[in-house]
């Protein structure tokens, strides 16, 4: 984009010292600067094919999301009946959640305040097939390396630059250059099938539930999550 | 390289190679007018809708000139 206007600036620049000193040749330069700067400028406003995809997607889930008044994400590893592992958004902060309960069929997860939500197998689901494709193993307690994995495959599909993930007390994950623009704070509620997939895979790696606490869209996505515990301390 | 850098470094190239081979400002506007226009037919379904709104603006401003440039010519061979 900068360079984009750096040309058409030089190429107006050009074209009225051409004019001034009557230089037909540099008349020409001052033509051609600015026609490479427009189409620069063309290419770097175009929204890409991916987001034009997902992006009717991404906000009718956030619709939903809003209607069923959703206040955390929480990313399940595979267990019995969704062998990718599933979102479940939960329609309260202090939320219950028992997997033996759940049934796959059945998005609306109803009973008290702290159980209601929506299950769904995550949007990131596919990519994460990628990532395993990729990768030649099962996912399953590969632990933090799983970065690595996300970061070839997601930049192989032009989907991200990097995927960098610090585990400490809480699990700080970064994605610089995700292949999206729409990304904001309100997608710690719903995310978009890039950050979905990141956050799929680790929990699939640790082997662990995780919340999501924050997200923050700046020139790289900052996720900040925690890790809930196993499976079984969920059934 | 994606297909639109592919695009964009294309007419690029040809922009740089006209400068270099064309002397006169009329031939130049009316290559850069051929240069964009084939571009947008030929690759146009691999060009997203918001650049195809940029291109055709720019398609129509040269054809702009191309007319000020024909009418010209016109007047000159007339007189």
């Amino acid at each position: 984009m900068l360079s984009g206007v750096s040309l058409i600036i030089l190429g107006i620049s050009l074209c009225f010292f051409a004019a001034m000193s009557a230089n037909q040749h540099l008349i020409n330069a001052g033509i051609g600067s600015a026609v490479i700067g427009t189409v620069l400028i063309a290419f770097s406003l175009s929204r890409r094919e991916f987001e034009s995809m997902i992006l009717p997607y991404h906000e009718f889930l956030k619709e939903v999301a809003n209607f069923m008044e959703i206040k955390k994400a929480i990313y399940i590893p595979p267990f019995k009946g969704f062998p990718f592992g599933a979102v479940f958004l939960a329609s309260s902060d202090e939320f219950e959640l028992d997997l033996a309960r759940i049934e796959k069929g059945t998005p609306f997860v109803s009973g008290r305040e702290r159980e209601t939500g929506i299950l769904l197998e995550a949007p990131g689901r596919e990519i994460l097939r990628k990532f395993e494709e990729f990768a030649e193993l099962d996912l399953s307690n590969y632990g933090t390396g799983v970065s690595e994995i996300c970061s070839s495959v997601l930049r192989a599909l032009g989907l991200a630059k990097g995927v960098e993930i610090v585990d400490g007390d809480e699990l700080r994950i970064s994605i610089s250059n995700a292949g999206v623009d729409f990304c904001s704070s309100e997608c710690r509620l719903i995310q978009c099938p890039i950050c979905s997939s990141v956050l799929l895979a680790i929990a699939k790696a640790a082997g662990e539930l995780l919340a999501v606490e924050e997200l923050r869209a700046g020139e790289k996505i900052e996720i900040r999550a925690r890790k809930l515990g196993g499976i079984e301390k969920w059934m | 390289m994606d297909v639109e850098e592919i695009i964009a470094l294309s007419i690029a190239l040809f922009v740089v190679l006209c400068f270099v081979l064309v002397e006169s400002t009329e031939i130049f506007a009316v290559l850069l007018l051929i240069c964009l226009a084939a571009s947008l037919q030929l690759a146009g379904f691999f060009i997203p809708r918001e650049a195809k709104v940029v291109l055709k603006s720019l398609v129509y401003l040269l054809l702009i000139a191309f007319i000020g440039i024909v009418v010209r010519k016109a007047l000159e061979v007339l007189r």
